[in-house]
């Protein structure tokens, strides 16, 4: 490479093609960049001195002053009125100034010209009195004429121009012109317009007035940022909603944005109720758009049993890696969050975005005043745990009786049984003995209220910016750490964000933006919040002294040798296991913006990104985890995976805006992107291990168990190519067309089927912006309808799924002691067909505000997504060689309506009151699926099946009617070949009855908020529902197919159990005997119960320092804040724990977390996110 | 102009970027995996790919296979729980539950299901297996070395052998016996090749044993001549051992024989007779599967156990261990106990013995050798023999029956006999004899899975006396023709390779 180019900042912001492409287009791009400079830097600008060719025959003064315009590149504004009197002009043909040009238009008529802005305006000359108006001379009343345009100088009509203390008025023309006569220069104009800012300007002794109108920022006129563009909500005509940070950071108090999301966007469904600190939230964007699995973001592992149908996380323009927003910026630095949902908003994002875009922009500075804000977090956190509803150990002894006695006195073997032991008593006693002589029935340990603890919240955030006319800068500092709710639960997070913009000429702006996050979390190895269900009370960790047991015995059932199962005492095991989890995420861009031409943009954006986690497990020696000795000795196990994500990617799009004859906007873009990213999971597990000792060197054995553990290393690389284009126009703000399109390539398939593109159409129509609707205009402000189409795709799958590949097991040990091993076997036999899925979008919207002050915003969306080639993994004939193929089989839809409704419900000086409202309804269906023969019950995420016409997430299960009071038998229904319908006691008897009985995603979910506002008291509370879904019960999976219990269970006063003839209760009688089968329960809906709940997630009272105080303390503000987080969570009487949503899936994105995977399916509910008091002090300055 | 020069210069700028993208795409490649060019174009790949029909004998590896039994364990349960020296004892404790019967061959698929049954993984794994063969040779087809490289020459013949191992497999498991017209009745579809778009119809039985044949014949060619060192891998004279089982699966019945092919079955079991490496008869003590495979002279093929391979619960031993909750589901039947000398019998006491839950079981392979070498300390990795001396003894004696030379059929028996420490028998020849060499056979081979396909090979009507657990407990005899004697193709291959089901199924 040789070093041709000296510009230092050039070099910078072209490294990433040095080191990434071929040189030939390194060249090339330095070539560009530096004739660039050449061509460019006198180019742009108002500079009438420019030369340019000129010709004028005989025309207008109008048509002249547009010919101008077109040949200079520059805006000549003028009133018509004025100038359309001036005709038969003529110009010889030659290259002059602009000036010069200008002076010989206008030197026969009373205008002249000035300079504003970025344009020209023609304007009456001013009469030599009004040039000495300052005088005590009495002025003479005059005629002001005068424009009015909006920030991106698109004129304003029918906008009210009064004069302050005079009964006079005018009103703008379509050109957004308007005249007054008899003004003095005193008077001063008031020009209001719904949606824009009120302005007053005073006459002066101006002749013209030209006069820009910003926008109020209400609900339509935000500036919405869509991804490769900006946009103005009103302009809009996909469906995106959009939140800004200061809404999100006044909810719960949270590291994560997409947890402080939910409730507040409709269209995605949220979930984050573990209990663990370091665990993300879950999302999904209008329903699931894949089947079961997607490739895990970072590993980029093919991960069948990991539902990554989250959307895709776009950071300020680029692309992430992640799949959650805490890995990407930190909540004190959003600005704002977007949520792109339909075919208009995301087809731009191609093959990323079938399943949504989340759009996150961070802060920036801006020009002026060095701001400073700071921002302090103290609170405390209690465990919100399923109290007091477990069996003592009386009760559980009780239980376990029950199953004996049943055996004894109406088992089918009981006449044997009673003639082998007299009473019952002495079978229960001879059953039990194992139970009796292990364990102290006098004690009575309550494992889950005494094995939780409270946690403390601490945070600091800080951030300070700026900028000058040249140069914009902000910096961001954030620190977070909270405990959890169960021992040893720690997370730890700080953050810098750094971002810089710098004018270089009047062409060329560089940029750059660097994030670092590092996330330090610890978890404990042992599930805390299950011990109440898997630890019986009499089994005490204590011993009588005090001091805590080393290990504890296990009950494993009557019959059964106890000593052969040795529980870990999670007390003592706590203190010295734990996994420690560090990850740094580094991100770097550097952009450069050239600007050729008014409207026309270069943008390249090139971003590096490196990702480092490391995870170190220590099951330490003295602990039954490390060291169960009734195993081959481990002594200590030490568990380190690294995992790094090195990847790059550089965005080049060329942006065009341009409005013709002040009514026509277009806006084109078109874009290319390279992206490439190496991947590297590796993890070792070494035994052997000192105490404490957490290094790998310091380990000494790969025998973990007596097997061989080989450290796994793997290298994997992906790359993509996409280009793309975009066309937006609307017509007056009251016409809106936008069409996009993307082709994307990536190495996940083979050459053939690599391609593919995605494309959009869209179109919206302000209906308030017509002519017919000015009489409405008071009432419904705003209108506006809104449809779009188009597709989106998902590049699911991984690993070069179009290639036959070998891989060597896992599990490392030789055949026969050879150095060959286990050889390599076929991992996957090549589809060279294999290609991207796709969704097929269509949605339409309508936006609506009503009264003055848009008192009431209302958004309605509706959509119909079907998801296509759905990749799964299909069984083939073994006579292929192996048993499952990928391959494009399967066909979702989903369906749904969404609605956000906004309301000023009291808008009074001192008190305020205001709503926000949100409903979200999916509807899924499976329209087509290989295998749909395998109708087993249970959801999909089980093992299950998948069926034509249901819901993904559908459960189908054997529906338990309740029990027989006489016998105490269960009774299940039998569905028949006719389709009657029998009762049976046993679901081996029901077989394959297995009857819809609802599905575990929400028919309805969303949000309410209130905030109210007093003078300097604001008071919000945050709610959040979710409706008709089922979960798992965890409680009733206890008393599962062996129905005497080796764990705990709810206890009898919850969950009645049936004793003697007569008894009316929930449950069957426990039998030793078990004749019910195996899952007896798991099967059936009895393992079911209703989700539905409402949360108060969030209530936060703050109080802003008055103005008086903070000029005293040079301050801009200081507000002083108590928030309460997951306050209450109102469940159906019907569920068992304390938090359905536990039941849902959960993961932290990476699927390492606790939970993650899909296994949480089973999470208990015992313990949900805890109860979070926070108080805050923030201060301005 | 200058306008359009920027538009130019920037074009010229961009388009290059969008050059050469696929080639871009095209360079990368999978890290941790290798493609099937990768692995087959040398040897060690080659070496590596049959390592891996080895492994695939125990342990499933393909994707779909995870949580399967391995191929061995799946031909020795179906073999065995389709005879008569096994049962499934009841008295397990109540608690758990799980009841073994579904296990039972004769249990319509052996398993709950009619989708994961042991026939599914015979079927799954032999394929699989077949075709990783069929990898291995292509490459090799594709080799001019085989006749100088001592090392190919030994990978073609391992996988001919291997390939010839599964198909007999799946030909006894799916096809109907060799005397029942194998020129019609369906074997298996005779997969040759590894192209996955190469799906063939069920050929003949006939068919399938002319291959299995061609095969073992081709691999004892090309297979070491010298004494096998390693009787865990294929070797000349397992594939001549192997051979005379086949020949003798073609013999048919003792009232109506096939003299050619029990003369082959004569003819390969005395090339094994007089080999050096097995010769003379090994003493039983000596024989026993309680020691290291690989040296033992008994064994001309068996299976070794790593520790992996037993920790992974997939293998003969673990039916037969003897611990409760973990394995031991199968005991030995009224009537294999009322037909040994429980005094004398030599296999009684190395062989038979009680697990933890008082169930009379096989100990072939949970000695302490195995138990020390396991690493475990409670179950053994005990070889299991594929092909021993002690069967081709038994081999040419009922070959020699059914041709009627009784007195050689007698001298092989009562080596096999006397070894066992039982005395020799005189004086008895044809159907008596025969009926000896039959019931010698059940007692020698017991829990090596071949008592099941005895009777119906022999077309003999099979009488269970002791409890079956079958639903309703009714079948007690089953006849060789009743359509159960052989398992359904697995309804997956019906559907997914339009492959024709057996009667009945």
């Amino acid at each position: 490479m040789k070093k041709t180019i000296n510009n230092t900042l050039h070099y910078l912001l072209f490294i990433p093609h040095i080191l990434f492409t071929r040189n030939i287009k390194v060249y090339l791009l330095m070539a560009f960049i530096f004739s660039g400079q050449l061509l460019f830097n006198d180019v742009y600008g108002q500079n009438i001195e420019t030369k340019v060719s000129y010709e004028l025959k005989n025309q207008s003064l109008e048509a002249g002053l547009n010919k101008l315009g077109k040949v200079s590149n520059l805006r000549i504004s003028f009133v018509l009125s004025q100038v359309e009197k001036y005709n038969n002009i003529t110009i010889e043909k030659g290259t002059r100034s602009i000036k010069e040009i200008l002076n010989s238009l206008l030197s026969n008529t009373n205008l002249t010209y000035a300079i504003k802005d970025k344009s020209i305006l023609i304007i009456a000359k001013a009469s030599k009195s009004t040039q000495t108006n300052n005088t005590s001379v009495p002025v003479k009343p005059k005629t002001v004429e005068g424009r009015i345009i909006d920030a991106d100088d698109r004129p304003v009509a029918f906008v009210n121009v009064t004069v302050n203390g005079k009964n006079k008025g005018a009103i703008t023309d379509a050109d957004g012109n308007f005249t007054l006569d008899n003004l003095v220069p005193e008077d001063v104009l008031n020009i209001s317009y719904i949606g824009y800012e009120k302005r007053e300007i005073p006459v002066g002794n101006n002749a013209f007035i030209s006069i820009v109108l910003n926008e109020k920022s209400t609900a339509l006129s935000e500036v919405i940022v869509t991804g490769y563009s900006t946009k103005k909500a009103s302009e809009i005509t996909g469906s995106a909603q959009q939140i800004s940070g200061d809404v999100l950071r006044a909810g719960i108090t949270t590291t994560d944005g997409l947890s402080a999301l939910k409730g507040l966007v409709t269209g995605v469904y949220i979930v984050n109720s573990n209990p663990n600190p370091a665990t993300y939230a879950t999302s999904q964007v209008r329903g699931q758009s894949t089947l079961l699995g997607g490739t895990d973001p970072l590993t980029g592992n093919f991960a069948p049993h990991l539902l990554q149908n989250g959307p895709l996380i776009v950071v300020d323009g680029v692309i992430s890696n992640f799949a959650n927003i805490a890995q990407v910026a930190s909540m004190s630095d959003i600005e704002s969050i977007t949520v792109l949902r339909d075919a208009a908003s995301t087809a731009i994002y191609g093959s990323k975005a079938g399943a949504g875009v989340i759009v996150v922009t961070t802060k920036k500075g801006k020009k002026g005043e060095t701001k400073v804000s700071v921002e302090t977090q103290l609170g405390f956190s209690t465990p919100y745990v399923l109290k007091d509803k477990f069996m003592t150990t009386d009760q559980w002894h009780d239980y376990t009786k029950q199953s004996v006695r049943y055996a004894y006195k109406y088992g089918e073997g009981a006449t044997t049984l009673q003639k082998k032991y007299a009473t019952e008593e002495l079978y229960i006693q001879n059953r039990l003995a194992g139970l009796y002589s292990n364990f102290d029935l006098t004690q009575n340990y309550d494992w889950t209220n005494q094995s939780l603890q409270n946690g403390v919240t601490k945070g600091i955030n800080a951030t300070i910016s700026g900028g000058n006319e040249s140069t914009t800068w902000y910096f961001g500092v954030n620190s977070v750490g909270v405990d959890g709710s169960e021992p040893q639960d720690k997370y730890n997070r700080n953050s810098i964000r750094a971002k810089l913009d710098h004018k270089l000429t009047k062409f060329l702006v560089v940029g750059g933006n660097f994030s670092t996050i590092f996330e330090n979390a610890t978890f404990n190895t042992q599930r805390y919040q299950n011990l109440g269900i898997n630890y019986q009370p009499f089994n005490n960790p204590y011993n009588a002294d005090g001091t805590i047991k080393t290990s504890l015995l296990s009950w494993t059932g009557p019959g059964r040798p106890v000593a052969t199962k040795l529980l870990a005492n999670p007390l003592f095991d706590g203190q010295y296991n734990d996994r420690k989890n560090k990850s740094n995420n580094f991100s770097g861009s550097l952009y450069g913006k050239v600007t050729f031409a008014p409207g026309l943009t270069f943008t390249s954006t090139n971003t590096w990104g490196v990702y480092n986690n490391t995870q170190n497990t220590i099951l330490d020696r003295r602990t039954i985890q490390g060291n169960n000795p009734l195993y081959t000795p481990n002594n200590g196990m030490l568990t380190v995976e690294f995992n790094n994500v090195y990847s790059y990617l550089t965005s080049n799009v060329l942006n065009y805006k341009h409005l013709f004859n002040d009514v026509h906007s277009l806006n084109l873009i078109g874009g290319q992107e390279w992206g490439y990213k190496t991947i590297h999971p590796n993890y070792i597990i070494r035994t052997d291990v000192l105490e404490g000792e957490r290094d790998l060197s310091a380990t000494s054995s790969s025998m973990n168990n007596g097997q061989l553990v080989s450290p796994v290393g793997i290298t994997r690389e992906k790359a993509n190519f996409s280009l793309f284009a975009q066309a937006d126009y609307n017509y007056n703000s009251r016409y809106l067309l936008s069409a996009s399109w993307r082709n994307d390539a990536t190495s996940n398939f083979s050459r053939n089927s690599r391609y593919h593109s995605f494309y959009s159409v869209s179109a919206g129509w302000m209906v308030s912006q017509e002519k017919f609707w000015k009489s409405l205009k008071d009432i419904v402000p705003t209108l506006k309808l809104r449809a779009s189409t188009g597709i989106a795709g998902k590049d699911a799958g991984a690993d070069f799924l179009n290639y036959s590949l070998y891989k060597k097991p896992g599990s490392s040990t030789d055949y026969l002691g050879t150095e060959i091993g286990q050889g390599y076997y076929a991992t996957q036999i090549a589809n060279t067909d294999l290609t991207w899925e796709i969704t097929k979008i269509l949605s339409y919207g309508l936006d609506i505000s009503l009264l003055k002050n848009d008192r009431i915003t209302l958004s309605f969306d509706g959509y119909r997504n079907n998801c296509v080639n759905l990749i799964q993994q299909t069984s083939v004939s073994s006579l292929k060689g192996v048993d499952m193929q990928y391959t494009n089989a399967a066909y979702l839809r989903n369906r749904g309506l969404e609605l956000s409704l906004a309301t000023k419900n009291i808008d009074g000086k001192d008190f305020k009151w205001q709503s926000h409202f949100t409903i979200s309804h999916n509807k899924n269906n499976i329209i087509s699926t290989v295998l749909p023969s395998d109708e087993k019950g249970y959801i999909l995420s089980m093992g299950g099946y998948l069926r034509v016409d249901d819901d993904i997430n559908t459960v189908r299960a054997i529906k338990y009617v309740g029990i027989d009071a006489q016998t105490g038998k269960p009774l299940f229904e039998k569905v028949n070949e006719d389709g009657s319908i029998t009762q049976v006691n046993s679901v081996t008897e029901a077989g394959e009855s297995y009857q819809i009985i609802g599905s575990s995603t929400p028919t309805v979910y969303g949000g309410f908020t209130n905030n109210f506002t007093y003078k300097n008291l604001e008071l919000s509370v945050v709610a959040t529902y979710s409706f008709g879904a089922i979960t798992t019960n965890s409680f009733i999976a206890q008393y599962d197919g062996t129905t005497y219990t080796t764990q705990n269970l709810l206890a009898p006063q919850w969950l009645t159990y049936w004793k003697n003839p007569g008894d009316n209760a929930y449950l069957p009688s426990p039998r030793i005997d078990n004749p019910y089968g195996t899952y007896m329960l798991s099967t059936s809906s009895l393992n079911y119960q209703s989700a539905d709940n409402v949360k108060i997630a969030n209530i936060r009272l703050a109080y802003s320092f008055p103005k008086t105080l903070l000029g005293k303390l040079k301050m801009d503000g200081i507000k002083l804040y108590v928030s309460v987080d997951n306050v209450y969570t109102f469940t159906s009487s019907h569920y068992m724990g304390v938090d359905p949503e536990q039941g849902s899936y959960q993961g932290n994105g990476s699927g390492q977390g606790v939970t993650g995977g899909s296994t949480s399916m089973f999470s208990s509910g015992v313990l949900g996110a805890p109860r979070q008091y926070v108080t805050g002090l923030l201060f301005n300055f | 102009m200058k306008t359009k020069l920027k538009i130019y210069v920037l074009l010229g700028v961009i388009l290059p970027l969008f050059i050469g993208c696929n080639s871009e795409l095209d360079d990368l490649k999978p890290h941790d995996v290798l493609t099937t060019e990768a692995l087959t174009s040398t040897v060690k790949g080659l070496q590596q790919l049959t390592t891996t029909s080895y492994s695939m004998m125990y342990l499933p590896l393909s994707v779909g296979d995870i949580g399967k039994t391995g191929l061995t364990d799946v031909v020795f349960n179906i073999g065995e729980t389709k005879g008569n020296t096994v049962t499934f004892p009841q008295e397990f404790d109540v608690v758990d539950g799980s009841v073994a019967n579904t296990q039972d061959a004769f249990y319509y698929v052996n398993s709950a299901t009619n989708t994961d049954g042991l026939s599914n993984s015979a079927w799954e794994l032999s394929y699989e297996l077949i075709v990783n063969t069929n990898t291995v040779l292509e490459a090799i087809e594709k080799r001019s070395d085989v006749a100088t490289n001592a090392t190919v020459k030994e990978l073609k013949g391992t996988n001919l052998f291997l390939r010839a191992w599964s198909y007999f497999n799946l030909v006894r498991i799916f096809g109907r016996p060799y005397w029942d017209n194998p020129d019609t009745n369906l074997g298996v579809p005779l997969k040759l090749t590894n192209n996955p778009n190469d799906m063939p119809q069920r050929a003949t039985v006939k068919e399938c044993y002319d291959q299995i044949i061609a095969d073992f014949k081709a691999a004892a060619e090309l297979l070491p001549e010298t004494a096998a060192p390693n009787r865990t891998l294929a070797n000349r004279y397992a594939a001549l051992g192997l051979l005379s089982r086949v020949y003798l699966y073609m013999g048919g019945s003792f009232s109506a024989p096939n003299a050619a092919s029990n003369q082959l079955a004569v003819d390969a079991a005395t090339s094994v007779i007089n080999w050096a490496g097995a010769s003379p008869l090994p003493d039983l003590d000596e024989a026993t599967f309680n020691q290291e495979p690989t040296a033992n002279k008994e064994f001309l093929w068996a299976y070794a156990m790593t520790n992996i391979a037993n920790s992974s619960w997939s293998n003969v031993g673990f039916n037969f261990y003897p611990y409760f909750g973990m394995g031991g589901e199968i005991g030995l039947s009224d009537e294999f106990l009322a037909n040994i000398d429980q005094e004398n019998d030599k296999r009684f006491l190395l062989y038979v013995g009680e697990n933890e839950n008082g169930i009379t079981t096989t100990l072939k392979y949970s000695g302490e050798w195995g138990l020390k070498k396991s690493g475990w300390g409670f179950y053994t990795i005990n070889p299991e023999p594929l092909i021993r001396v002690g069967e081709v003894y038994l081999n040419r004696a009922e070959a020699y029956v059914k041709l009627g030379k009784n007195t050689e059929a007698l001298a092989d028996l009562n080596a096999i006999r006397v070894r066992s420490g039982l005395t020799a028998l005189t004086g008895i020849s044809g159907q008596a004899l025969f009926n000896a060499i039959f019931e010698e056979r059940a007692r020698e081979l017991v829990c090596e899975g071949q008592n099941g396909f005895d009777f119906f090979r022999n077309n003999l009507t099979m009488t269970r006396k002791y409890a079956s657990y079958l639903p309703g407990n009714d079948i007690t005899s089953i006849s060789p023709t009743d359509n159960r004697v052989i398992m359904p193709i697995p309804i997956r291959e019906v559907n997914l390779a339009q492959l024709k089901q057996n009667p009945g199924y």
